[in-house]
């Protein structure tokens, strides 16, 4: 589909709204920006700005004609009539890059909530102005009336919300027995395009799929890995993209959850950008950090520095340094300093409490030594005729499942 | 770890024509992700029948500034959406940055709390006496 970006506002914007364009399989044609701040009520731009537009769509022969911000649908309706194509706005070509991506039953789920929840506050003034002419984007509504329509959308919200609701209990009841089997759960969360996916390959030796696309995953992966003799289980999550609609962040709530609930977030930013994109994208992740109440430790992965000099590492590093928690310079492509990130992971988990305990050498014993591998770090065993000595780190109390006769020998808070 | 000052400002509208403004200045060390420790808090009252101006709002945020300090923090809404480059020139050429990361948000939060608590406090003791508060007590 042949589409043409136009943008209120900065240069930034209008590049990533053609990047996003691109992931939605879009082949961007033209594009066009108005620097001068404020809003036309009319149109969104400015009147002489339209008829530039307009002027464009017939010189591009473009197919859809793509705004950054939100449009409203009188503005949406006066601009096709004016321009005579398809308009759309941002946020749904964010949910349409979502939709494009959308694997799985929950996937689907969400964008399809996404999509309710943004036609909703729409559909009165889309029903009215559907009534007045048909233009390019307001056909095909069918039963006109407010009512029905509204009522409609309403009903097939509570019936997504439903089946989503029993997915996120699903997804609970997984990782309530992940953390009961002695798992830590570590999130990766930025940007989008920052290389969450690679990093995750990297560390977890896997193939997930990641591309040079924006919001190549919207699915959660989670995969094992051992940080120096920790469990830990490395989810990769969805990226994040300036001024997220909030319709997007709810939809999203129980993937973007695991990111709330997870031990430690490992924040990955690519660091190869210019210092002021750099800037601006770490502005939006800790607005969204704090939009969805992270109060989890971070780790920042400054990643892609295998596409910079030295000296520039330096000086980015410098005037960036007020963003970024426990920051590592890593490069998830070819691996390197992995390990160093590795053990600021390590370092970040919550602290485990040392156990000495002493297990009767009878075959009641061994179960529980069983156990105690599967959900604790053991670090030492000692074994004699009577009883095995076992030196281990566990972030709970083991001696509640112990079987008779076993003694705590000693017990102290320690990593 | 940098060492911030971030301030809240309540009560910027009119109660029977007068403005009862209540500075709250929270000094703290701050890392990216969280305020680690509050060094100081301190309040300033300011009673007018015009409502705030900038030079006003300077005049207030330069005397309870501490000594030594990276930086000042608020939100927007503190200089009426004005630029970051602007507000430096008005507090003097102070170091001043919008809050942005989650410590500077979590600092200004803490800020507003104190703010809005001592303005609810004081309105209180304006239109009920202190016997009030004893009452609570």
């Amino acid at each position: 589909m042949r589409a043409l970006v136009v943008c209120r506002g900065k240069y930034s914007e209008l590049s990533e709204l053609e990047e996003l364009a691109r992931s939605a399989g879009m082949d961007v044609v033209g594009r066009l920006l108005q620097r001068k701040e404020g809003e036309d009520p009319k149109y969104k731009i400015g009147v002489g700005k339209v008829k530039e537009l307009s002027r464009l769509v017939k010189e591009t022969k473009a197919e859809v004609v793509i705004f950054s911000g939100e449009l409203s649908p009188s503005q949406a309706y006066n601009l096709a009539g004016e321009i005579g194509t398809e308009v759309m706005d941002r946020t749904q070509l964010i949910l349409e890059v979502f939709s494009k991506r959308s694997g799985t039953k929950e996937s689907k789920l969400q964008v399809e909530l996404a999509k309710l929840r943004y036609e909703l506050p729409r559909a009165k003034e889309k029903v009215k102005l559907a009534k007045m002419e048909e233009r390019p984007g307001f056909r095909g509504l069918g039963r006109y009336e407010v009512e029905k329509y509204y009522r409609e959308i309403r009903k097939r919200m509570i019936e997504t919300r439903k089946k989503l609701d029993s997915i996120r209990n699903k997804r609970t009841s997984v990782r309530r027995r992940r953390r009961r089997s002695g798992f830590d759960l570590i999130s990766l969360a930025g940007y989008t395009n920052a290389g969450k996916s690679t990093l995750l390959n990297s560390i977890a030796s896997e193939s997930v799929e990641c591309g040079e696309e924006m919001f190549t995953t919207i699915r959660t992966t989670t995969r094992r890995v051992d940080l120096f003799g920790r469990k830990a289980l490395l989810t990769d999550t969805v990226g994040f993209i300036e001024n997220m609609p909030s319709l997007v962040l709810e939809a999203f709530f129980s993937t973007i959850e695991e990111i709330t609930l997870s031990d430690l977030v490992v924040w990955v930013v690519d660091f190869s950008e210019p210092v002021r994109e750099i800037e601006r994208k770490a502005k939006s992740c800790h607005k969204i950090f704090e939009r969805i109440g992270l109060k989890t430790p971070i780790v920042t992965a400054l990643n892609k520095i295998d596409l910079l000099e030295e000296e520039e590492i330096e000086e980015k590093y410098e005037k960036l340094s007020r963003y970024f928690h426990n920051p590592v310079l890593i490069s998830a492509k070819t691996g390197r300093n992995l390990d160093g990130l590795k053990r600021a992971m390590f370092s970040s988990l919550p602290r485990l409490k040392r156990f000495i305990l002493s297990v009767p050498n009878v075959p009641n014993g061994y179960r529980f030594m069983n156990e105690l591998e599967r959900k604790s770090r053991v670090i030492y065993r000692h074994y004699t005729p009577e009883e095995v000595l076992v030196d281990l780190e566990s972030d709970r109390d083991p001696t509640k499942e112990a079987p008779e006769g076993t003694g705590v020998l000693g017990m102290e808070t320690w990593r | 770890m940098a060492r911030v000052v971030g301030f809240d400002i309540s009560g910027k509208h009119s109660v029977n024509g007068k403005y009862y403004l209540v500075f709250a200045f929270v000094e703290a060390e701050i890392s990216p992700t969280r305020v680690e420790r509050v060094l100081d808090v301190k309040l300033d009252l300011e009673i007018t029948e015009t409502p705030l101006t900038h030079s006003d709002l300077a005049r207030v945020i330069l005397r309870n500034l501490p000594i030594e300090f990276d930086y000042i923090t608020s939100e927007r809404g503190e200089f009426k959406g004005k630029e970051e480059w602007i507000v430096k020139g008005i507090l003097g050429g102070r170091e001043f940055k919008f809050c942005e990361t989650l410590g500077e948000i979590e600092l200004v939060r803490i800020a507003h709390h104190v703010s809005k608590a001592s303005r609810d406090l004081l309105m209180r003791v304006f239109h009920e006496g202190s016997g009030s508060l004893q009452r609570k007590v």
